[in-house]
């Protein structure tokens, strides 16, 4: 029986040298010196690199202008769902053809985020998002216009009695800017990068050429293609996280010259700011070097194993933050704090939509498309929708999420 | 027992000892989840793909070439005696000839490939524009690709149903030779049958035997390409065309008018259940015209991989495939009023589609061993 297994791991691994010299050790000491070659080999294949940094022939071969512009767009539209001056068209037009936007770089991109929502799960949501910009533009934006003060079931206004904070909401209390920002968060930018671009499915479907060293993409400025397709898309999932943010550091720009300020980066770094999870924008920034690097070397067994704890570790921040605006919108309610109340539990809802994007340990989402719908029916339940919420519902809500996630602050 | 759970955890191991090719250790692990000292047999490609060309792909071809030449005869009466008689048979054997097809569109290798058959016989929407004025001016090459939409199964849509208001106004315009509608009509059957014939004789010739004698997993090979053939029109023809397209899947909003069949609305519900069966008759092995004559499939081929598992990969593709058309069932015959009246219930279609398109595209292609050969272009 070990004669014959040697004779398998002989043929079949050409990497690994293995030497058997006592045909007598029983099968399980064998397994043991198995298992410890293993992790050598391991080590010796990855050398990360300090930073996410590549060229060829000297040229930067990594760009993701266009995640760039698309995440420029995701936050132009949460400021326009928020602006009692948008009109159907115009946000229309800057959700599904990517132009109207102040910043007119961005209507030349021809970019838009529209068709890339939620594109890896349920053909149902992405209207969802048509139908909160029609329902702001449509009702929201009229009320606010006509001063109509926001109440269970009427649209309009609505101002904390401190006059801290004021939320524009519909009929049921939708924050519709902050539920859109937060969805695009888990449909738009988690989804892009761990169902689309690291996928095992779109980055081995660009093997072929990978191996053959094919390039497809120029580097800016140039008219040669330097970039293999598999290495772009690799670089399309970095800029989903890192678009506004420093391509040679983890975490958040310089403020000084622009950063995230509303998107996946921005509360990936909030996360990094609780106490079990100090040290996730590096592990993060780290696996993306790591894989990229892994690309370059054709190891695709490599380059999936980051692609993996990629997801692992993004899909944590959908994970965490859905529960914790639940929570937080349960002790603002208690206060009789409203409008701080309709605004967590619109980023809830934004961030719960999300968790049918991400991807737990076992490689699943952390909730079905169906599971994610059921929670969403509950908060907007009733005439009243986020009005009528108590602090034990979201508080039970928020178990049940920290149940499905395995994740506690 | 316990030397074989030992073997099983060396087995796993080796995956992890990063080996140089997956496929040696995955042949491993089948052979030894049998037993190890067993040899293992391996799955008869050559029977599998003679049984697609012979009793699949040939047969409906055929079969589909009889009816275009029923479809001529019917557009050669229609057209010599336009009236409300002929212009019924004429549509009906335009619908029963578009069912035939659906059974060969997803057999895009060979020389359907190299004419581009799919593209000329049934790209929809039609270009209407183009075909009106194809037909004013009388000066056209069906054989330019700027001429593809305005050919095929849905120029004849458009022809029948789309160019007037009413059936007497039809009738009345291919009374009247000289505006041209009986000759482009007669034009683009001609060119159909043109088109079958190039891909009949193809796999009546030397094809034929190439094709089933390409056993081997190469990325050229007769096995793989069909897979990817049959997994991309699964996806885009199937999937996106019939249903996610017009649903607004990939756009702003819905665009029922690009229904398959715009014209006659009322056959989208009917050509895409076709459609569903051709697939699960190719997916399963299932005879051409014969329900009850069976050769070996990619179920099969699954089935061999996974003869050890409970939980098999071809049972939860038959179900997922199950539950689309249960999905289409529900919709309405008319495609359009249904995206109009309710296109949840569309994204819904969808969604039960896209299901399936992730079980044949990742977990079967993975299991079979096989690449993607194609992949998504929009690299920005």
């Amino acid at each position: 029986m070990t004669l014959l297994l040697s004779i398998i791991l002989l043929v079949n691994c050409t990497k690994t040298e293995i030497e058997y010299r006592d045909v007598e050790v029983p099968v399980e000491t064998i397994i043991e010196k198995i298992v410890t070659q293993t992790v050598t080999q391991t080590v010796n294949v990855v050398t990360p690199p300090e930073e996410y940094s590549f060229t060829r022939n000297g040229v930067s071969t990594v760009y993701y202008t266009g995640q760039s512009a698309r995440l420029k767009m995701a936050t132009a539209l949460k400021s326009a769902m928020n602006d009692k001056a948008s009109t159907k068209t115009n946000v229309d037009n800057m959700f599904n053809n990517g132009t109207g936007f102040s910043d007119e770089s961005l209507n030349s991109s021809g970019k838009k985020i529209g068709n890339k929502v939620g594109t890896s799960g349920s053909a149902t949501v992405k209207p969802l998002f048509d139908e909160w910009i029609t329902e702001f533009t449509t009702i929201v934006a009229p009320a606010v216009n006509n001063s109509i003060t926001a109440t269970r079931t009427i649209a309009g206004s609505y101002t904390e009695a401190d006059g801290s904070r004021t939320v524009k909401v519909n009929a049921k209390g939708f924050e519709l800017n902050q539920i859109l920002s937060k969805g695009l968060i888990g449909a738009l930018q988690v989804d892009q990068i761990i169902n689309t671009y690291l996928s095992f499915t779109k980055l081995d479907g660009a093997k072929q050429d990978n191996d053959d060293d094919i390039y497809h993409y120029p580097t800016d400025g140039s008219a040669v293609p330097y970039i293999t397709k598999m290495e772009h898309y690799w670089d399309e999932g970095f800029g989903y996280l890192q678009g506004l943010d420093n391509q040679y550091a983890p975490g958040l720009g310089d403020a000084s010259i622009g950063r995230d300020g509303a998107n996946l980066n921005y509360y990936l770094n909030k996360i990094n700011g609780q106490e079990k999870e100090v040290g996730i924008t590096k592990r993060i920034y780290d696996a993306f070097s790591a894989g990229r690097a892994a690309i370059v070397a054709k190891d695709y067994e490599e380059r999936d194993r980051q692609a993996n704890i990629i997801g692992v570790e993004l899909s944590k921040v959908i994970g965490y933050k859905s529960q914790y605006y639940l929570r937080s919108a349960a002790g603002k309610i208690e206060k009789g704090e409203w409008a701080d109340a309709l605004h967590a539990i619109a980023e809830a809802y934004g961030f719960i939509l999300g968790l049918q994007y991400t991807k737990a340990a076992d490689g699943q989402p952390y909730l079905t498309h169906a599971e994610v719908n059921e929670h969403l029916s509950s908060l907007s339940a009733g005439d009243g929708g986020f009005w009528d919420r108590t602090p034990t519902e979201l508080t039970t809500m928020a178990d049940q999420l920290q149940q499905s996630t395995g994740l506690s602050e | 027992m316990k030397n074989l759970i030992s073997i099983k955890v060396i087995l796993l191991s080796l995956i992890l000892l990063n080996c140089t090719s997956d496929s040696d250790t995955n042949d491993v692990i089948e052979e030894t989840g049998l037993n190890i000292e067993e040899q293992q047999t391996e799955f008869d490609r050559l029977s599998m793909l003679t049984f697609w060309a012979d009793n699949i792909i040939i047969p409906s071809i055929n079969s589909f070439y009889v009816e275009l030449n029923s479809l001529n005869e019917y557009a050669s009466s229609f057209t010599s005696n336009p009236n409300p008689s002929t212009l019924t048979q004429l549509r009906d054997q335009w619908l029963t000839t578009y069912k035939k097809w659906q059974h060969i569109e997803m057999f895009d290798i060979g020389v359907a490939e190299e004419i581009y058959f799919k593209n000329r016989m049934n790209i929809f929407p039609a270009n209407v524009e183009k075909i009106e004025n194809n037909i004013s001016n009388f000066d056209f090459n069906l054989d330019d690709s700027v001429n593809f939409a305005s050919q095929g199964f849905t120029a004849f849509d458009y022809l029948l149903f789309g160019i007037a208001q009413d059936d007497d106004e039809i009738i009345a315009k291919y009374s009247d030779s000289s505006q041209n509608y009986d000759s482009y009509m007669l034009a683009i059957t001609s060119k159909m049958i043109e088109l079958t014939i190039s891909v009949k004789s193809n796999w009546e010739g030397s094809y034929r035997d190439s094709f089933v004698e390409s056993t081997e997993n190469t990325a050229t090979s007769s096995i793989n390409i069909m897979l990817n053939d049959f997994v991309f029109y699964f996806e885009k023809g199937y999937r996106a065309n019939k249903f996610g397209i017009p649903a607004g899947v990939f756009s702003g909003g819905p665009l029922p008018d690009r229904i398959e069949a715009y014209n006659g609305e009322i056959y989208s519900q009917i050509l895409a259940l076709e459609a569903t069966t051709a697939i699960e008759n190719f997916f399963n092995g299932i005879a051409y015209g014969d329900p009850n004559k069976t050769g070996l499939s990619i179920k099969n081929y699954l089935d061999f991989i996974e003869f050890d598992v409970s939980d098999k990969l071809s049972a939860r593709i038959n179900n997922q495939l199950q539950a689309g058309k249960n999905k289409i069932n529900e919709l309405n015959t008319n495609f359009k009023i249904q995206i109009k009246e309710n296109n949840h219930e569309m994204l819904l279609t969808y969604d039960a589609i896209q299901s399936t398109v992730i079980l044949l595209k990742v977990d079967m292609l993975q299991k079979l061993n096989v690449s993607v050969d194609y992949a998504d272009a929009d690299g920005d």
